[in-house]
């Protein structure tokens, strides 16, 4: 049997000791008329030659697409990821560890989750990071909460473009939270209306207004630091989720004025891996680091005049405060922070930025581009974008026959949005990272075009 | 203390090239000049080689199933298979993305599908959502789900009951979905008894009580006799059970909790089918579902259509608990697993990991109190109370532990036994392990007898004695850039 060495002979020898007979014997103390009757219906082992087969065989059933022609982004990124990223991040002694309670022998992965914390804070211009949530969605969820704690306020104001799943999510766990969820309308033009913005903030009971840099389409919201000025003036506290890699270009949320700030931390060295596992960066200002929840990992004396890393604060978790804790959660992402503390040592300072401006000069080069494709146009007028944008067919059936043409030819092209979005029927999300080159950007204009007048 | 990645930084050390990069402008013309950044941000400048040494230095200063004996309870820290590793890093998994059309994902869907139903059947219930990040996420789930249940039914019911054996995220994960928790007391044995439970249900009234959070076995290793009486009871008053998957270890093949009665249950992929725990996560919380819970569970399902596999939503579910569907790459390894061992395997899985158990405290049980002494499943708890009247902790045999190059087990939980420690040794020891700790342990005995104080010198950790209560008093939680340049 595969992965248990004990041998038959230790085994009767064990059960000798414990005065017993048989293996099966072991479990005499389970009350009969609850024990399973017969077997599971479940098929047999297979050896791993077997078992090898057995997933080519299942993943012949999936197409991947050409890193660089994937022009889908809405929350994960199709980055490019050094090879050493990887490598390293598969050292099993940290892989197969687990969360690092005993000090004593989990150094190695106290101080990658004390460096990861220390990225963070770098690209959020916060100054408390927790070891990690799932998800930027649920770190989200996580923000609103500790925003709600913190103020004791329960409305949360969420903009219009909010990437939709993490409005989801907040909307499941809301079941549980009975916060009250406000959507912030858009003008004509996709601007965050101001008016209604002011208006809902005179009530004086907002907990959170949250941002998205750039938002789901992609742009940002005109006016940031003005609109942080009114949720502040109203007492409200400030919560921005991130891309990453805007920081490559914008100025840090930190710096922006935001109190809580989120990011799905795929694009940081972790592959699309169908949705998951992700990371969920979540950071704060140290006011409110009894507020965060989820591990954090601290620096600290130790005997011999040494420093070492200890997990902190525990005081706010589950495992110590049962019901009063700040959230339940305990198993988190460590290793998918492991992996992105890892990249961006490898990309270091002068990829960081390089990747960022790559990113948004695709977009740019391809918008260009496209405005002169018949038949599609933007979304909205000229906004300030990152990555990502969208574009509209003016006949919106030819939405779905288009992307399967692409599709045909190897192309996955954006995001469609007309489920998240009514009035954005025919829409799509266009995505690019530092993957795509000009000639790949001019190939994938040729290929819709012809796909339009097909 | 190893330095820092950050303090290894050497400006101009590293560069990085992107493909047709043009030079372009180190500011962006693109961005509102009022969020523009103006200079870059300190990240570190670190050459490939030495990010390579930096990451396995760490690496070498971390303890993990593969370095040795890890009986740590309550977290089945079994080996963690390296084909599960290779299969799920192939471009057919890892590089899939979430948007891309189900017709493009079939593999992925029949993947899923295969699971879902394997979980379902190994649990005894109908259906299962792969979505929940962790057990805790999946604990969270169910309670949701209960509350859309009891929402839907027209009922306000607001009471949990959790045991006070119970891990410290049941009662955290009720109260997030807005239950008041209450605790239910073991009895002499640690069990639970519907006597007990029905004095508690009454005094809070039968009609509020929502349900209970259970682990069977309990968290000291002890199969509850009253199970089946337990669901009877709660059923008969309208309640729901929720069964926390952390120790569905010791009865893979034997026992369902379906069976038992309960109504929901998650599954930890990370603990009980070998993908590895990474350090603290990712983890896989998928849940389970009863018939009549079915329509509340969270989306995306993966079914079986006509055209192939596709997602479903359930028509009351509670919505989206996590971006797509769950964490993926963790599903592709437990799947991997599971089709390595098959029926036979997961039965063996079980016996082995009682026995092992059992072996351990049958060894142990004259040295130490065993305060629920019985015969245990895949774990149990020991109790360091006789030799703290000597002077010596439950605390410091764990670190003599680490000391000797073992891994210490869970301690000072379940908090009804005093300086408790939770042995689970997990089926894929040897018995030449199990003695090896054995002997350990019956050695510390004596040392502790003979003299307490030599006993806590730990002569083989470099670090020893870090100072927890600094760190919560003075966080100190990342590298600040500007002190780094003073010094």
């Amino acid at each position: 049997m595969p992965y248990i060495p004990n041998t038959d002979a230790d085994r009767s020898e064990m059960l000798e000791l414990l005065g017993l007979k048989r293996t099966e014997d072991i479990f005499d103390v389970i009350p009969g008329h609850v024990r399973l009757d017969g077997d599971l219906k479940l098929p047999e082992g297979m050896p791993e030659s077997e078992l090898v087969e057995y997933f080519d065989y299942l993943g012949a059933a999936n197409h991947v697409f050409p890193a660089r022609r994937i022009l889908a982004g809405g929350g994960v990124y199709a980055h490019f990821i050094p090879p050493v990223v990887k490598e390293l991040a598969h050292r099993s002694e940290m892989y197969s560890s687990y969360t690092p309670y005993q000090p004593e022998v989990s150094q190695g992965m106290l101080q990658a989750i004390f460096e990861y914390q220390s990225f963070v804070c770098l690209l959020t211009g916060m100054d408390a990071s927790n070891a990690s949530s799932y998800d930027g969605a649920t770190a989200l969820m996580d923000a609103v909460l500790m925003a709600h704690n913190i103020t004791r306020k329960s409305r949360i104001l969420l903009p219009r473009f909010l990437n939709p799943q993490f409005r989801g999510v907040i909307e499941a766990n809301n079941l549980g939270m009975q916060l009250e969820l406000m959507t912030l309308p858009v003008d004509s033009k996709g601007v965050l209306e101001r008016d209604a913005l002011s208006k809902e903030l005179t009530t004086d009971d907002v907990a959170a207004l949250v941002l998205q840099i750039p938002n789901y389409l992609g742009f940002y919201e005109e006016g940031i630091r003005e609109l942080v000025k009114l949720a502040h003036d109203a007492g409200a506290l400030v919560i921005m989720s991130m891309y990453p890699f805007v920081v490559g270009v914008t100025c840090t949320p930190g710096e922006l004025g935001a109190d809580i700030v989120v990011a799905e931390g795929q694009p940081l060295g972790l592959p699309p891996s169908y949705g998951g596992p992700n990371l969920g960066c979540l950071a704060t200002k140290m006011k409110h680091i009894r507020q965060l929840p989820g591990r954090i990992v601290g620096k600290t004396p130790a005997a011999f005049d040494r420093e070492g890393f200890v997990m902190t604060l525990q005081a706010r978790e589950q495992h110590i405060r049962r019901e009063k804790a700040a959230s339940n959660i305990c198993t988190n992402q460590a290793l998918a922070a492991l992996q992105a503390t890892i990249y961006l040592s490898v990309i270091g300072k002068d990829g960081f930025h390089k990747i960022a401006r790559k990113c948004e000069e695709n977009a740019h080069y391809a918008a260009e581009q496209l405005a002169a494709v018949e038949g599609l146009h933007p979304a909205y007028p000229v906004r300030a974008f990152f990555n990502e944008f969208a574009v509209v067919f003016d006949d919106p059936a030819r939405l779905v026959p288009v992307r399967q043409t692409l599709l045909a030819r190897d192309w996955l092209a954006g995001v469609p949005l007309e489920d998240s979005f009514r009035e954005l029927a025919g829409g799509m999300l266009l995505a690019f990272t530092e993957l795509q080159t000009r000639e790949i950007i001019d190939e994938f204009v040729r290929d819709l075009k012809e796909a339009l007048n097909g | 203390m190893a330095k820092l990645i950050f303090e290894k930084s050497r400006a101009g050390s590293k560069r990085y090239d992107v493909a047709d990069f043009t030079g372009l402008e180190p500011e962006s013309p693109f961005v509102p000049e009022d969020i523009r950044r103006t200079g870059p941000l300190p990240l570190p400048e670190v050459a490939e080689v030495d990010v390579v040494r930096h990451y396995t230095a760490l690496s070498r200063n971390n303890f993990g199933v593969d370095v040795g004996f890890y009986p740590l309870g309550s977290c089945t820290m079994k080996y963690n298979p390296k084909v599960n590793e290779e299969i799920a890093s192939l471009p057919e998994w890892a590089q899939l993305h979430p948007e891309q059309p189900v017709e493009t994902t079939q593999g992925a869907l029949l993947l899923m599908h295969e699971l879902q139903y394997m979980l379902a059947e190994i649990s005894g219930m109908r259906a299962v959502s792969l979505q929940p990040a962790a057990g805790a996420h999946g604990e969270l789930t169910g309670m949701l789900m209960f509350r859309a249940y009891f929402n839907d039914v027209g009922e306000a019911r607001k009471v949990m009951i959790v045991p006070d054996s119970s891990h410290g995220t049941n009662p955290a994960s009720a109260t997030i979905a807005g239950f008041k928790v209450v605790h239910l007391e073991s009895d002499e044995r640690g069990m639970v008894t519907v006597k007990a439970l029905k004095a508690l249900c009454e005094k809070h009234g039968e009609g509020n009580i929502g349900g209970i959070m259970m682990t069977n076995p309990n968290t000291l290793g002890v199969f509850e006799q009253e199970v089946k009486e337990v669901a009877e009871y709660l059923h008969s008053i309208g309640a729901l059970l929720y069964y926390d998957g952390a120790n569905l270890n010791a009865s893979l093949g034997y026992v369902r909790p379906g069976d038992m009665g309960f109504d929901q249950v998650h599954f930890n992929l990370h603990k009980t089918f070998s993908t590895p725990h990474g350090g603290g996560g990712p983890g896989s919380g998928p849940v389970g579902v009863c018939e009549k819970l079915k329509p509340f569970l969270p989306y995306p399902i993966v079914e079986r259509t006509d055209s192939g596999f596709g997602f479903h939503r359930p028509e009351k579910s509670i919505g989206r608990m996590k971006l797509y569907f769950g964490n993926f790459l963790v599903l592709v390894k437990a799947l991997v697993y599971l089709r390595a061992l098959g029926r036979e395997g997961l039965k063996r899985v079980a016996e082995n990991a009682v026995l092992n158990a059992n072996y351990i405290q049958e060894r142990l049980k004259d040295a130490y109190d065993i305060p629920y002494y019985q015969r245990c499943m895949h774990e149990f708890v020991l109790s360091a109370a006789r030799q703290k009247k000597l002077g010596v902790r439950a605390l410091d045999i764990a670190k003599k532990l680490l000391n000797d190059g073992f891994h210490a087990p869970t301690i000072y939980f379940p908090l009804i036994v005093p300086e408790a420690m939770m042995i689970e040794p997990t089926e894929t020891e040897s018995r030449e392990t199990l003695d090896a700790f054995c002997d350990a342990m019956l050695r510390y005995a004596r040392e502790i007898e003979e003299d307490p104080e030599k006993f806590k010198e730990l002569p083989n950790l470099r670090i020893q004695h870090l100072d927890e209560v600094a760190a919560a008093r003075n966080p100190v939680v990342r590298w600040v850039p500007e002190q780094s340049k003073r010094e």
